[in-house]
């Protein structure tokens, strides 16, 4: 047996020993109470004492109750925490790692996105789209009203008529460098001297027919449609030249 | 589930708690009396022993054994020896400062004890005349199983001082068993 067990072996036989001196004081201390028992059964216990251990009781039990409750608190807050650390966890991994999933819900968007943009950029480009127009120099409009496109145009020397349409109606548009004579029909018509840019034109208005004249220092224009004042007065506010 | 189970074991607690002051509080009264002659003394110390009896209570504990009854009766011995030795005011010498058992030898040997293990009741008695504290340390440390820290508590004493009684209870122990060696 080495030095060490022997000191160990001894601590613990010293250590009992004193438990056993323990247990021997206890049942002294017992007995020598027990042996005066008759005086002890002559102690009157106060009042005070007695409500005393009731309200020492009631209180404990108050404090027992509040520590019972704080200690399920802290367990129902330790599983909510670990409920909302799953549930951030998980949103994280479908928000930021499954890639199809993303992929999918944002393609969706782009792709209808994409037609929504085609749509209107059709209906842009029919607006805004500059006519494929042989000639060196040439005018069309920025706006036409809705529904409307470029149909096709017609040369005439230095006149070019163009041609929009919406299918059923028909905008006429001509631009003419030269010298050049319109004979519009006014008879019953509205006449009327509108602002056009910088220069004036003459708006006609017959029946559901308007018309619209004017010039600027190179060209002279005329619009024919079945549209309303704004509208006529609109595309040529947005007349622009190809170059 | 959970709840019910600690409001149950609260019960069962705080009846144990009822159990043990109808069993013990006239015994404890007249013990603290015994010492202190002075009933609304006696009364406070019984009071304070059950608070801090309470404090140790748990539900494995058998409120009639000897052992629970030893307990409160040793916190309730010290608390009035206590309260005796403030009160008087007097100049004595401490109980733990007497240098007539102090021996510089640490703990007693195995070979003299296992001797003396069928007198460990009169040898408690004789060590609890010496000092009664001496006594009830030596339980609370070796038959309670309390630390050092917990003793404290509940003598109302420094850790320090735990520590210089148990030294001076060892001690005076050992000179008991040496003397009887020598009758």
């Amino acid at each position: 047996m080495s030095k060490s067990n022997k000191d160990n072996g001894k601590k613990t036989m010293i250590e009992a020993y004193y438990k056993m001196i323990g247990e021997a004081h206890i049942d002294n201390l017992i007995e020598e109470l027990e042996s005066k028992k008759n005086e002890v059964e002559k102690v009157q216990v106060p009042h005070s004492l007695e409500d005393w251990f009731v309200e020492f009781e009631r209180k404990r039990a108050l404090k027992q109750k509040r520590k019972i409750w704080v200690q399920r608190m802290k367990k129902i807050s330790v599983r909510a925490a670990v409920y909302l650390v799953f549930l951030i966890a998980f949103l994280t991994v479908v928000t930021l790692s499954v890639d199809a999933f993303r992929n999918r819900v944002f393609n969706y968007f782009l792709e209808k996105n994409e037609v929504y943009t085609e749509i209107e950029k059709r209906e842009e480009d029919s607006n805004q789209v500059v006519p494929d127009i042989e000639a060196e120099s040439f005018y069309y409009f920025s706006y036409l009203p809705p529904g409307y496109r470029y149909e096709k145009h017609t040369l005439y020397g230095d006149a070019i008529m163009i041609k929009y349409t919406n299918g059923e109606e028909t905008i006429l548009f001509d631009q003419d460098k030269g010298e050049a004579t319109y004979q519009l029909d006014t008879e019953d018509a509205e006449v009327r001297e509108v602002p056009i840019g910088n220069s004036n034109g003459q708006l006609i208005i017959k029946g559901d027919r308007t018309m619209l004249f004017w010039y600027n220092e190179d060209t002279s224009f005329l619009i024919k449609a079945y549209i309303s004042e704004q509208e006529i007065l609109k595309m040529a506010e947005s007349l622009e030249k190809n170059k | 589930m959970l709840m019910f189970l600690n409001v149950i074991e609260d019960k069962v607690l705080r009846s144990r708690l009822e159990e043990a002051y109808h069993l013990y509080k006239k015994e404890l009264l007249y013990l603290a009396h015994d010492i202190l002659k002075d009933y609304h003394e006696a009364e406070d110390i019984v009071q304070t022993a059950f608070i801090k009896f309470a404090d140790y209570l748990d539900e494995e504990m058998d409120i009639k054994c000897h052992k629970t009854k030893g307990l409160i009766v040793i916190i309730v011995r010290n608390l009035s020896i206590n309260i005796y030795n403030n009160r008087k005011n007097r100049v004595t010498v401490n109980i733990d400062e007497l240098s007539e058992v102090i021996y510089d030898e640490g703990d007693i040997c195995p070979e003299i004890n296992i001797l003396r293990l069928d007198q460990s009741q009169e040898m408690a008695k004789n060590l609890s005349q010496i000092n009664g504290s001496y006594a009830d340390i030596l339980t609370l440390k070796y038959t309670y199983e309390y630390s050092n820290v917990e003793i404290a508590a509940i003598l109302s004493i420094q850790e320090s001082n735990v520590r210089k009684r148990l030294s001076r209870a060892k001690k005076a122990l050992k000179k008991i068993i040496e003397e009887g060696e020598n009758v």
